[in-house]
C-alpha cells in the first residue's frame, strides 16, 4: 500500500511536468495541441541519445528541452504558415516525429541502466527531488505569466483582436506558447525515461489523455476557489490522477486496463464538472419524488 | 489628413454571393469627429476595418498626412490607430483583470519583453482615467473583465483605446451597448478627448441626435457611396433623419 502510494506520487510528479506543459496550450492559448504525443518520446529519445553517447545528465535534459521546443516550433509553423487547423497541425507533427524519434537512436527501445539519471535507490529522496523540480518549474511559469510576453500569451488565448489591435503578431505568441509547452513535455518525457530506465517509441501514445485528465481533475479540485492558480491545479491534477491509476492497479486491475481507465477518468471528471449537485437534487426532488419546490405552488408542468 | 481614394471592396468575389460593397469611394477625414451614418449592411464597419488595415481593399489608396499608408498592414497602422469595436468583448481580454487590461493597453507601441507588465506607479493614473467616466470602475481594478457588464467593458475599451493618444480613433457604435446616461457620459468623454488631443475620430452611430451633438461633421453612407456630407451645425435633426431614412 505504501509503496503503491510512493510510486504513484513519484510518477505523478513526472506527469506534473507534462501537465504544466499542456496547460499552456490547452488552457492558456486554447490551442488543442496533439504534437505532445511526439515531443514526449522525443524528449526521452534525445535524452537517451545524449547519455548513451557519453553526455552528462544536465546536457541530456537541456537537449530534450531544446528538441521539445523545436517540435512546438514545427507545429506552430505548420499552423501559421500553411494555415492548417490546430488539430491537424499537431497530428502532422506527431506523425512526423514518430519517424524522427526512431531515427534519433536508430531503434524503438533504448535501455538506460548504467547511464546518468536523476533517480537514486531511495524513492523518498527521488520524490523530494522531483518535488523541487516541479515547484521550481511552477514558480518560473507563474513568474513568466506576470511578464509582458506572458500577459500577451494570456491575451492571445483570450482575444486575438485585442492582440493585433495592440500592434502585435498573434502567431508570435502562439509560437512562444507552443515551444514552451512542448519543451516542458519533452522534459517530462526525458524524466520518465529515467524513471522507467528505458526510452520507448510507444511511451507517447495517448499521453495527451493523461495530460488532459490531469488538467481536468485539477480544475475539479476545489472548483469554486478562484485563489488556486492554474499551474497548481495542473500539478495537483497529475498527482490525483496517478493516485487513482495506482489504486486501480492495487485493487487488482491489469496494467493493460490502464488506458481504458485513463479515458474513463477523463469522462467521469468532465461529467462531474458539468454536474451541479444542488441543481440535480432540485430536479430529482421535483421530477422523481414530485416534491413541490419550496415557496412555490406545485403546478402540473406539461412542458417537462 | 486621412485621404481615401478610389476604394474598391468586393466580398466573395466570383461567387454567387458576390457583394460589391464599394466600387469607387473617395473621402477625406480631418482631425475632428466625423459621424458616420448609414443603414445596416452599408459598409460602415468594413470601411473602418479597411482604414485599420484589418481587411484589405481590392483597389484604392490611403494617405495619412501626405504619407502613403496603403501598403501598411494592421500592425504597422496600430501604431497610430486605435479602435473601439461594435462588440464590447472585442476590445478587452475577459479573463484578465481591469488593471491587467489597462497595463496591456499602456504598453502598446513598446516591445513586449520579459519584464513585469503591471507597474504599480501607473495605478493612480489608471484610477484617474477610469474615474473620469464616473462609472465606479476605478474601484474595480482587480475585478476580472468577464465579470463586468457590457457597458462597463465598452467604457474600459474606450479608456484602453485612448490611453496612448492615437492619431486616429475608430469608434464603431461604441455606445450602442450602453444605457442612455452612461452613453452620454462616454460620448462626452470621447468628444473631450478627441478635441483636446486633436484626434481624427470616425464615429459610427445609428443615432442622428448623438451625431449632431457630438460630431463636427456628418457623413451618410449609402449603397457604397457618400449620400450626404455636411458640417454638423448646418443641419437639423429632422433633415438628417430624412436623408438617413431615405439613404
Ligand atoms: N467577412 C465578410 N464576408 C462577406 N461579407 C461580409 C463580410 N463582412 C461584411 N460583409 C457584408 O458586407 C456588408 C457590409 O457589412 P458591414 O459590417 O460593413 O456593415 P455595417 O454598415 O457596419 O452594418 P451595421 O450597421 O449592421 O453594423 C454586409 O452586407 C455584410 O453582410
Ligand atoms: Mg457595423
Amino acid at each position: 500500500m505504501l509503496s503503491m502510494l510512493l510510486i504513484s506520487l513519484e510518477q505523478g510528479l513526472v506527469f506534473a511536468v507534462l501537465a504544466l506543459g499542456v496547460f499552456i496550450t490547452y488552457k492558456i492559448l486554447d490551442f488543442p495541441d496533439l504534437s505532445v504525443e511526439g515531443s514526449f518520446p522525443a524528449g526521452a529519445f534525445t535524452f537517451a541519445k545524449v547519455v548513451t553517447s557519453g553526455g552528462g545528465l544536465i546536457a541530456g535534459l537541456l537537449a530534450s528541452l531544446l528538441v521539445g521546443a523545436l517540435t512546438g516550433l514545427l507545429t506552430s509553423t505548420i499552423f501559421s504558415r500553411l494555415r492548417i487547423r490546430p488539430l491537424l497541425s499537431g497530428i502532422l507533427t506527431l506523425t512526423l516525429m514518430y519517424s524522427l524519434n526512431l531515427r534519433i537512436n536508430g531503434k524503438s527501445n533504448v535501455p538506460l541502466f548504467s547511464t546518468p539519471t536523476l533517480f537514486r535507490e531511495n524513492i523518498v529522496g527521488n520524490i523530494l527531488l522531483l518535488l523541487v523540480i516541479v515547484l521550481a518549474l511552477k514558480f518560473l511559469l507563474d513568474r513568466f505569466f506576470r511578464t509582458q510576453i506572458g500577459y500577451m500569451l494570456l491575451a492571445t488565448g483570450d482575444n486575438e483582436t485585442l492582440v493585433s489591435g495592440l500592434g502585435e503578431k498573434v502567431n508570435r505568441y502562439k509560437t512562444i506558447g507552443l515551444m514552451l509547452s512542448n519543451a516542458l513535455v519533452a522534459l517530462s518525457g526525458a524524466i520518465m525515461a529515467q524513471n522507467m530506465r528505458f526510452a520507448d517509441i510507444n511511451m507517447g501514445s495517448s499521453i495527451i489523455v493523461v495530460a488532459l485528465a490531469s488538467i481536468i481533475i485539477g480544475d475539479t479540485f476545489l472548483r469554486k476557489s478562484k485563489k488556486i492558480k492554474g499551474t497548481t491545479r495542473a500539478i495537483l491534477g497529475a498527482l490525483i490522477y496517478k493516485l487513482i491509476g495506482g489504486a486501480a492497479l492495487y485493487l487488482g486491475l491489469a496494467p493493460t486496463d490502464l488506458k481504458g481507465i485513463n479515458a474513463l477518468i477523463v469522462i467521469v471528471f468532465i461529467a462531474y464538472n458539468q454536474f451541479s449537485p444542488s441543481a440535480w437534487w432540485t430536479r430529482f426532488r421535483k421530477n422523481i419524488l414530485a416534491v413541490p419546490e419550496r415557496g412555490k405552488m406545485h403546478v402540473a408542468d406539461s412542458s417537462s | 489628413m486621412l485621404q481615401i481614394r478610389h476604394l474598391k471592396k468586393t466580398y466573395n468575389a466570383g461567387t454567387d454571393n458576390e457583394l460589391k460593397l464599394f466600387e469607387n469611394l473617395s473621402i477625406d477625414f480631418e482631425a475632428e469627429t466625423t459621424a458616420l451614418l448609414g443603414p445596416n449592411g452599408c459598409g460602415k464597419t468594413t470601411l473602418l476595418e479597411l482604414i485599420a488595415g484589418r481587411k484589405e481593399q481590392d483597389e484604392g489608396a490611403m494617405c495619412l498626412q501626405g504619407k502613403d499608408i496603403t501598403a501598411d498592414g494592421e500592425r504597422a497602422r496600430a501604431a497610430y490607430i486605435a479602435r473601439v469595436h461594435q462588440d464590447p468583448s472585442d476590445g478587452v481580454a475577459p479573463s484578465l483583470s481591469v488593471l491587467e487590461n489597462l497595463a496591456l493597453a499602456d504598453h502598446k507601441g513598446k516591445p513586449f519583453t520579459l519584464r513585469k507588465l503591471v507597474r504599480k506607479e501607473r495605478i493612480d493614473f489608471y484610477r484617474e482615467k477610469l474615474a473620469e467616466l464616473g462609472l465606479g470602475l476605478e474601484n474595480k481594478l482587480s475585478s476580472l473583465v468577464q465579470d463586468l457588464s457590457g457597458g462597463q467593458r465598452q467604457s474600459l475599451s474606450l479608456v484602453m483605446a485612448t490611453m496612448k493618444e492615437p492619431r486616429i480613433l475608430l469608434l464603431d457604435e461604441h455606445t450602442a451597448a450602453l444605457d442612455p446616461a452612461t452613453s452620454q457620459t462616454v460620448l462626452e468623454k470621447t468628444r473631450e478627448l478627441t478635441a483636446r488631443h486633436r484626434i481624427l475620430s470616425i464615429m459610427v452611430t445609428h443615432e442622428p441626435r448623438s451625431a449632431l451633438r457630438y460630431a463636427d461633421r456628418i457623413v451618410v453612407l449609402s449603397r457604397g457611396s457618400v449620400a450626404m456630407d455636411v458640417r454638423a451645425e448646418t443641419i437639423s435633426e429632422r433633415e438628417l433623419l430624412e436623408t438617413y431614412l431615405h439613404a
